[in-house]
């Protein structure tokens, strides 16, 4: 019989936390949200790709690092195999298979010197691998939907490992970015939203003239360091936890309103999903989306 | 609670156990290399930064898969570039514009992958730079800077020799101009400056400096064009 030790009680709390059951509906949501993303994002650059990515692109001719890249001699199939893998991991089509393959084709392309991306390309390979390894495909697939006729339920409940991964790795996205609002001269003087609103780069806005609305920027930036800065934790306190996530849901959707950074606030949106609770998550969708039959959830954790 | 929670045993698998610790240590290495390098433990930075910036030469860095990455944060206004070919004839011919026709604010960078490569190429510490500069000496420091810099000058050889980026053309020369707006915050006052950057000779396969204002420069609205120092 193993002894109520200190170690043995830390490995029994990790245990609990990683492998407790929970519902598999944030990471359902998650796997459809990511695919479009994956989906979508890489549709956009198919009239771009030969240019760009092609053998004798812009990339090829511009950087060193990219004429020996696979994806300089490979670029049809790459772009191809995203672009199916993503669409059935959307649908839930052989998930386990088509989210590894969207997770190894979007690192390769990633792997390409990141001319094209803006944060969200590092990220998803990462996170597209703990979806095709997790349960996501019990609920709301093809996957399930098969498995149903056959007379075999996928469950909907699970062990929530992958869903403590997810957490963690948006814990820490947040981490990582927080230390520049606190060391940076324009986050101090509350200047970058400002910045960002002005900058013709980014700014959807670009002929408001930003002069005017320079207190309500400078009180913008406060507000998204406070939050940036204060998640890593804040997410894991139950009583701030929703607060948290629906303020920073709010955050990323006015940065999409307000400026263009690519497909980063959509996947930080869809991810940011994994710590609501699956009741919740079931409140806010029609019933007609909900998990189909199956056995029940269990109780909230 | 701790009453509750069942202690390892043998009815807990080793397989599950050491899942256990390998999610564990999984998200310790995620937090500690999400930590910033002020806060992190400097020795691990220290060791793993050369590997990285290694791996980063070759478009490899596993980091990038994982974390966000570090960003610079100073950014201003506008910034655009021009690739024009001139033909064994002597026609000129403008074979790739960043933003397309350089509308500046009407089309922001990132709506077009085109326009985000060609100008993320530059890095934007440097077009940061440019577009923050005001003082003419600081902006001519760094327009020097971007001159040496090898991507620029293989992009410029690029369109000489590449079909797909010159259309088929043949090419006696390209020319690269570069465009940079920025915007006093205190007062709103904006500025800018365009700047022949480089000039390849396509036969020679060799690339020279240039000097001087760039042509047809961009109607960015309020811009104050100031003369190239």
């Amino acid at each position: 019989m193993t002894r109520d030790t200190a170690p043995a009680r830390i490995e029994a709390r990790l245990t609990e936390w990683f492998f407790a059951e929970a519902s598999i509906t944030p990471l359902v949501v998650v796997r459809v949200g990511l695919g479009l993303v994956a989906f979508w994002s890489t549709v956009g650059y198919l009239p771009h790709m030969e240019w760009l990515w092609g053998e004798h692109g812009f990339l090829a001719e511009s950087l060193v690092s990219y004429r020996t890249h696979p994806l300089r001699f490979h670029t049809d199939a790459v772009f191809g195999a995203i672009v199916v893998s993503s669409a059935c991991l959307t649908i839930g089509l052989a998930t386990r298979l088509s989210g590894l393959i969207a997770a190894v084709s979007m690192a390769v392309l990633g792997s390409s010197g990141y001319a094209h991306t803006w944060g969200w390309g590092t990220v998803m390979p990462a996170v597209l691998v703990i979806i095709a390894l997790s349960p996501a495909r019990n609920g709301w697939s093809v996957d399930a939907w098969w498995a149903a006729r056959r007379g075999a339920w996928l469950p909907l409940v699970a062990p929530r490992w992958a869903l403590r991964l997810l957490q963690v790795h948006v814990a820490v996205v947040y981490l990582s970015a927080s230390w520049h609002r606190v060391n940076d001269r324009g986050w101090i003087h509350g200047e970058m939203v400002y910045a960002a609103f002005a900058n013709g780069m980014y700014s959807r806005y670009p002929y408001v003239d930003p002069q005017p609305f320079k207190p309500v920027f400078r009180v913008l930036s406060y507000i998204t360091e406070w939050l940036e800065v204060t998640a890593p934790v804040a997410l894991w306190w139950r009583p701030t936890r929703m607060v948290y996530v629906f303020a920073l849901m709010g955050l990323h959707l006015g940065l999409e309103v307000s400026a263009i950074v690519g497909w980063w606030q959509p996947m930080m949106i869809v991810l940011l999903v994994v710590f609501l609770p699956p009741r919740w998550i079931r409140r806010l969708l029609p019933s007609a989306m909900q998990p189909a039959d199956g056995p029940p959830d269990l109780p909230e954790r | 609670m701790a009453d509750s929670l069942t202690l390892p045993s043998a009815s807990v698998s080793l397989g599950r156990r050491v899942s256990v610790w390998c999610l564990t240590m999984y998200c310790g290495f995620l937090v500690v290399m999400g930590l910033p390098v002020e806060l992190g433990p400097r020795a691990l930075h220290a060791v793993t930064t050369p590997v990285r910036d290694v791996l980063d030469d070759y478009g490899y860095n596993p980091w990038h898969f994982v974390f966000p990455g570090r960003r610079g944060l100073n950014k201003r206004r506008n910034f655009a570039v021009r690739y024009t070919g001139i033909t064994s004839q002597g026609e000129r011919v403008v074979l790739h514009e960043a933003p397309p026709g350089l509308t500046g604010p009407a089309m922001r960078i990132l709506d077009d992958a085109r326009t985000t490569a060609s100008i993320k190429i530059f890095g934007l510490t440097e077009g940061g730079a440019l577009m923050l500069r005001r003082s003419d000496e600081r902006w001519a420091l760094t327009v020097e800077r971007i001159r040496r810099q090898g991507t620029p000058k293989r992009s410029v050889l690029g369109f000489c020799s590449s079909d797909t980026l010159n259309g088929g053309r043949d090419l006696s020369a390209v020319e690269l101009d570069l465009f940079a707006a920025g915007i006093a915050y205190e007062s709103g006052e904006q500025y800018g400056r365009g700047v022949r950057l480089l000039r390849a000779n396509c036969d020679a396969q060799t690339v020279s400096p240039l000097d001087g204002d760039a042509d047809n420069r961009p109607e960015w609205p309020g811009v104050e064009w100031l003369a190239v120092p």
